[in-house]
């Protein structure tokens, strides 16, 4: 992921991914990633799940409004606590 | 969250031996108009490819560096998984193929006025590249070609 996500950035498109393990993208260094409390394979969350894995994508996109300095990293809110900081 | 210390142990094995190629300095690209607004690019890892195109051949000595190129208007269910091996669990994608290829969720984002709209071409690739050298010199560039000729405004890279 991070290869790709740098090319595209340096072509001044930026990028958003999700990571899996916390080590590894402290290591490869994805320019926006939120590191995701699910399996490999299980990127979106749950199989079947529109609103978690909409919740997912929505987080996921949601770094694009992070001021930076890269990489940043930051954790998946689960539904529920999203939900509570959210009141709805 | 899944730490080093919670992965199974022949991947943390594996996290531990892999030459993970480090990006330094971290390019920075800032948005240009709101997501609202934007057409989202796709770029998926899990070796799928259209039931058309040629399969990965992400086996050891030399991996895949390659990519597929497939319409974004395409129902995820239909594109074919080539993933050598069990380095993850399939069965996920295989109940629901939008958990590695989110683009029913994308359409229903566009729907709802969340994303403008997707780029026309979401890229397919193997996410397992021990030797990425050729990745670096032809795959990359070519996918970042391909999402400014297509407008994107953002890309979303999902791994497997």
């Amino acid at each position: 992921m991070s290869l790709a996500a740098a090319e595209i950035e340096r072509n001044g498109i930026p990028t958003v991914g999700q990571v899996y393990v916390r080590e590894v993208a402290e290591k490869t260094r994805p320019p926006r990633a939120l590191w995701v409390p699910f399996p490999h394979g299980y990127a979106m969350g749950a199989p079947n799940d529109p609103t978690l894995q909409l919740s997912v994508l929505r987080q996921t996109f949601a770094l694009l409004h992070e001021p930076g300095p890269p990489p940043v990293l930051k954790e998946y809110v689960p539904l529920e606590v999203e939900a509570g900081v959210l009141g709805v | 969250m899944t730490t080093m210390e919670e992965l199974p142990r022949e991947i943390k094995a594996f996290v531990n031996m892999y030459a993970w190629h480090r990006i330094d300095p971290v390019p920075w690209a800032t948005p240009q108009r709101p997501l609202s607004k934007s057409r989202v690019g796709l770029v998926v890892m899990a070796c799928m490819t259209a039931p058309d195109q040629p399969p990965f051949h992400a086996e050891e000595p030399d991996f895949d560096p390659s990519m597929r190129v497939v319409s974004s208007d395409i129902d995820p269910r239909t594109l074919v998984n080539t993933w050598p091996g069990q380095a993850f669990d399939h069965a996920g994608l295989q109940s629901d193929a939008n958990l590695l290829i989110p683009l029913d969720r994308l359409r229903e984002m566009k729907a709802a006025g969340e994303i403008g709209d997707t780029s026309p071409r979401t890229v397919s690739l193997c996410g397992h590249l021990p030797k990425p050298q050729r990745f670096i010199d032809e795959t990359a560039p070519a996918i970042a070609r391909l999402f400014a000729e297509d407008g994107a405004d953002v890309v979303l890279l999902v791994p497997a």
